[in-house]
């Protein structure tokens, strides 16, 4: 298999450039760790503090629209290195401003939360599925809070304006949210002893693998966004708030179940193990994170009519949100996983 | 297609561009000058052009061989290696 991601998570390392590969090597020992064509290179991730990279390395990246992340160790993007040529996009921004004081901005805002439900409700059923009858009942009870949700949802007002539903919104969503982690705490076996989802300075494994694989998520999320000609700052669901990329924030509100609750999910109850150091997440783990992450985002899936991967999906969605926007879509569909 | 490339290139400094190439297209070494690896077809194309180009007028030989899922499977191997203390 080609090597589709770099990932730097070892202090004293180096990204260069060779011939038409990046190149890790160790910065002491000139010790080679490692050659990534670029041809298949699909993304650049550093995971760790003393990782140093080639301006030639940045060069080629961008020249071919390979993204740079640089991720801290809570799964915080810190930095995201991006072609400066992305920029000429100014119809779709003005679009999308306008949009947020009439009835597209509205439309955007219930469609995400509609797709997070769903991706929600469809999450909890296919663990029910799996789990022995006891703890299947109550992953059953959740999904159909969701669905509560979900029905709310269906039966607010188009009309109002943002301002008015926007606590409306977010009331169901909270409330969805507690019913679907509730489900996910009787997913996960019980001898994995998960208080229940925190989000910011959680200090168990579980919340903490959760946020950084969210945060791995995220990077692609504004990376989908910035190629659609969006900014990642001007959201819809979540309000403006200085240094906030709330348009991440919504769009990636149709992808966390699937691509990043998933694959968790699935690796700790199959047995996997999720460690942690004094400063939190284990790197060994960190890295694990990541990958089942990005490897989660090439499965194919059926997406109307058509196997895509969730990349793609994402990428799709992103552009569709674009284009609804800019008036040359009716509506805009979110996407709800199979599952 | 997984495809073997092979070479036999006398000078130096053409036999090494031939095999950073081949590196490029994400091949693996799998001898000093034999390669393993998968290739679309338009990326094996773009690789023996590439090829072409830096051979030039020199003296040698590149072959790419792609191999089916039958053959690969029916392939002998023979390894030993020295144990070294």
């Amino acid at each position: 298999m080609p090597k589709k991601y770099l990932i730097a998570d070892e202090f004293g390392t180096h990204i260069g450039k060779h011939s038409q590969r990046l190149r890790l090597t160790r910065s002491k020992t000139r010790e080679k760790l490692g050659d990534y064509p670029l041809l298949h290179l699909e993304a650049v991730l550093v995971l760790s503090q003393g990782v140093s990279v080639s301006a030639d390395a940045v060069q080629a990246c961008s020249e071919r629209g390979i993204p740079i992340f640089f991720i801290a160790g809570t799964g915080r993007v810190y930095a995201l290195l991006y072609s400066a040529a992305l920029v000429g996009t100014v119809s779709t921004r003005r679009a999308q401003i306008r949009a947020y004081d009439d009835e597209r901005g509205v439309a955007v805002a219930i469609a995400m939360a509609q797709g997070k439900l769903r991706n929600q409700r469809a999450a909890l059923r296919y663990f029910a599925k799996n789990a022995e009858a006891v703890r299947a009942d109550a992953v059953q009870i959740a999904a159909q809070h969701v669905q509560d949700g979900i029905v709310e949802l269906d039966r607010l007002p188009r009309t109002a304006s943002l301002d008015e539903i926007r606590n409306i919104l977010l009331g169901i969503e909270g409330r969805a949210a507690t019913h679907y982690w509730e489900g996910v705490r009787a997913i996960l076996r019980p001898t994995f002893d998960w208080p229940g989802r925190r989000t910011r300075g959680a200090n168990d494994v579980f919340n903490q693998a959760l946020n950084y694989g969210y945060g791995v998520l995220y990077g692609q999320v504004e990376r989908a966004l910035l190629l659609a000609g969006l900014d990642p700052y001007a959201g819809f669901l979540h309000a403006d708030r200085p240094g906030k990329p709330s348009l991440v924030l919504d769009l990636i509100e149709e992808f966390r179940q699937q691509v990043v609750d998933r694959p968790l999910i699935g690796y700790v109850n199959k047995g996997g193990h999720l460690e942690q150091d004094e400063e939190g997440l284990a790197k060994p783990t960190r890295r694990k994170i990541a990958e089942l992450v990005l490897d989660r985002l090439t499965t194919r899936m059926p997406f109307e009519g058509e196997r895509l991967s969730l990349n793609t999906i994402l990428q799709t969605q992103a552009r569709r949100l674009a284009m609804f926007l800019r008036g040359e879509r009716d509506a805009y569909e979110p996407f709800v996983g199979t599952w | 297609m997984r495809c073997l490339l092979v070479y036999d290139i006398p000078d130096d400094r053409t036999r090494t561009r031939v095999s950073e190439a081949c590196l490029d297209y994400g091949l693996e070494r799998i001898q000093y000058s034999a390669f393993l690896g998968e290739l679309t077809p338009t990326y094996r194309r773009e690789l023996m052009k590439r090829l072409r180009h830096i051979l030039g007028k020199h003296d040698g030989k590149i072959q790419c061989f792609p191999l089916c899922e039958r053959d690969w499977n029916a392939r002998d191997e023979i390894i030993h290696q020295e144990t070294s203390t």
